[in-house]
């Protein structure tokens, strides 16, 4: 058996057995106090979609390996795929061409590795000025701005709340309210200065 | 599909990220967060082969500075002769760094938790304490059981015997 659990310190295969399994056992190279909870799928090989045998007279095949058997069709566009081309995406199991597609799309949530939290970012810009009050003058419409410029993109895979958007489009515009009465005070304190001569 | 379900606690620190996992129906979440935006790792349940959680002495290290940092700070309280505002200043302030050795003694042992699948070993480190590791664990166990005998069915079994599985 090449499988093996291995001690995240030293990398030494671990025998799991139902000691370790539900109590800290110290490695047997590094002495490090180490659970190790081994699941089914250890003992099980990789899948291996490339052994099935070739497509035989008759039978169906792949749409992009006329020589494999086809194994299942794409939910998406139908075409027959074997196991090399079957990509499982969420509840689908979809062949290459839609897969790329719907990637570029965005269409995947599943597939997604990074998210900007446009959210946090707005409410910083927002925010952190505040500490140099006059840089407001700039960021509160950039901070307006960018809200509702992403205010449809997606949020958080997995908190996808907008109150800071929210918040953030609120705070700046207090800050351009400010600026408008500042602006006013001033504006007619000159006319006033100057009618007074 | 479910919405995802947070399975540890929320805004785990490393020092430029906080982490959290989530179970999403048929796989764990890892979202990593640095403030500007979130990065996802999936680990479909029927693949994990395993969880290994070691034992770290960070909760160790952590009540030794905060202790060390409170200690420092209530040492006007203990000299004889100081006035009554410094022993109470200084006091409140010891608060602080005493109410992290509590909390931080409270939540319980710290470890590492690696999860092992066929092609990598990724830490985890969203579970950083033995107890959260444990929470997690009760939850996902018999998901991933379903999960893998649910794909063993199509595959046939090595001639092994599983580890203590059961
Ligand atoms: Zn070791
Ligand atoms: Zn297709
Ligand atoms: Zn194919």
């Amino acid at each position: 058996m090449d499988a093996a659990l291995r001690c995240p310190k030293c990398q030494l295969a671990l025998v799991a057995d139902r000691l370790r399994e539900a109590t800290f056992v110290a490695c047997f190279g590094c002495g490090t106090p180490i659970r190790a909870i081994a699941f089914p799928a250890l003992n099980r090989p990789l899948r291996d979609p490339a052994a099935a045998a070739p497509a035989g007279e008759g039978e169906s095949s792949c749409f992009f390996h006329t020589s494999r058997p086809a194994q299942s069709a794409c939910e998406q566009c139908g075409r027959f795929i074997c196991g090399l081309c079957e990509v499982e995406v969420g509840p689908k199991k979809l062949c290459p061409t839609c897969l790329t597609a719907g990637r570029e799309a965005g269409g995947f949530s599943q597939l997604e590795t990074t998210r900007a939290r446009w959210d946090y970012r707005c409410l910083l810009l927002a925010l952190v000025p505040l500490l140099f009050w006059p840089a407001t003058l700039i960021t509160a419409p950039a901070a307006v701005f960018l809200a509702f410029r992403f205010w449809k993109a997606p949020g958080s895979l997995v908190n996808p709340s907008r109150w800071r958007l929210v918040l953030a489009v609120a705070v700046a515009v207090a800050q351009l309210a400010g600026w408008i009465i500042l602006a006013i005070a001033v504006s007619t304190d000159l006319f006033n200065g100057g009618t007074a001569e | 599909m479910n919405p995802p379900e947070p399975l540890g606690p929320t805004g785990l620190r490393t020092w430029n990220r906080r982490h959290r996992i989530y179970l999403c129906g048929d796989h764990l979440l890892l979202v990593g967060f640095d403030g500007f935006s979130e990065n996802y790792r999936r680990f479909y349940l029927r693949d994990l082969q395993g969880l290994l959680v070691q034992r770290t002495s960070r909760r160790l290290w952590i009540n030794l500075v905060f202790g060390l940092a409170a200690a420092l700070l209530l040492l006007p309280v203990v000299i004889p002769g100081s006035p009554v505002e410094v022993i109470v200043g200084f006091g409140v302030i010891a608060l602080g760094p005493l109410a992290v050795v509590v909390v931080n003694s409270v939540a319980g042992p710290t470890c590492r938790t690696v999860l092992q699948t066929a092609v990598q070993a990724t830490d985890v480190p969203a579970l950083r304490r033995v107890g959260d590791f444990e929470r997690c664990f009760a939850r996902i166990r018999p998901l991933v059981i379903a999960a893998q005998d649910e794909a063993g069915a199509t595959v046939p079994e090595a001639d092994s015997t599983p580890p203590a599985a059961a």
